[in-house]
């Protein structure tokens, strides 16, 4: 379905939407436009959740997925953290980044 | 917004596995290649109507970047070290790390280009990190500062964890974590395939 642009055919969408927000988007339908994207994420996380039920190892999946889960989260969260408070007191003045 | 998240994908589970029968279990790959275009557009237009990040970016110029910047390598150099001891390829382990808990994106492209187990991953990595970002934001900023209290949201941090790290340090950091969310939400459908297909 995305893949007239290789990897980058999802980011076409994003980017109409950004033209569309910059240039003719009335500011009163931002909320219209939440409501849209809750909508929007419903409707994916459904049909991705009818999907994947449908394939037959999808609970053996879910099993083993879970602990691997939680440590990417984990570590990707550690590794955020560590290089944001490295790069900040690289570039930002001293005192910028008070506790 | 985490318990409509959740509530859909169990919905949708329940459903795919109890009442669909498997040719409309199929028809849903397109409903969600649908569903995340108009998603993608929301996101978009959401982003481009944000007219003070734009205005901020100038001011700060380039040293605003250091933040998504830091997330971004932080993660996926976090996400290729853990790959290593759990025996996943790097451009796989980098493209799960790369979500920076944009669930829904991330577990949808990863699904697409890499089958049902690794859009599962990623899914739950993403919504692991948006949870585990509302217990550490506080720690974090009590004990390395404002600006690193923004790192453990990624994406989310112009939206769902913004009040979490509004709560936790100022308006300006507030500010800034709405332009690290919005660089952050950019990078994910770039990276995530770009990564994967390395």
């Amino acid at each position: 379905m995305f893949d007239f642009l290789g990897p980058f055919s999802l980011i076409v969408f994003f980017v109409i939407g950004i033209v569309i927000g910059a240039a003719v988007f009335p500011l009163k339908w931002l909320k219209a436009n939440g409501w849209l994207q809750i909508v929007g994420i419903a409707l994916t996380l459904f049909s991705m959740g009818a999907s994947m039920a449908g394939s037959p190892t999808f609970f053996a999946d879910l099993r083993s997925a879970g602990m691997k889960a939680f440590l990417y989260a984990l570590v990707s969260i550690a590794g955020s953290v560590l290089a944001v408070f490295l790069l900040c007191r690289a570039v930002m003045k001293k005192g910028e980044d008070d506790k | 917004m985490i318990f409509v998240a959740l509530g859909s994908l169990v919905l949708g589970i329940l459903c795919g596995g109890l009442f669909l029968s498997p040719e409309m279990t199929a028809g849903m790959d397109t409903l969600m290649s649908y569903a995340l275009m108009i998603l993608l557009v929301s996101v978009g237009i959401e982003v481009g109507t944000n007219k003070t990040v734009f205005r901020k970016i100038r001011e700060y110029h380039i040293k605003i970047l250091a933040i998504p910047l830091g997330v971004a390598v932080g993660s996926i150099s976090g996400g290729i070290l853990l790959g290593i001891f759990l025996g996943d390829a790097p451009n796989v382990s980098a493209a799960i790390s790369s979500g920076f808990g944009f669930y829904s994106v991330s577990a949808v492209i990863l699904r697409e280009l890499g089958g049902s187990r690794l859009g599962t991953v990623a899914f739950m990595t993403n919504m692991f990190r948006e949870l585990l970002s509302y217990l550490l934001i506080p720690l974090v900023a009590k004990y390395c500062g404002r600006y690193a209290a923004i790192a453990p949201s990624g994406a989310t941090a112009m939206d769902t964890t913004l009040p979490a790290i509004a709560k936790s340090t100022d308006h300006e950091t507030a500010l800034m974590a709405v332009i690290t969310g919005v660089v952050l939400t950019a990078l994910v459908p770039i990276l995530v395939p770009v990564l994967y297909n390395l």
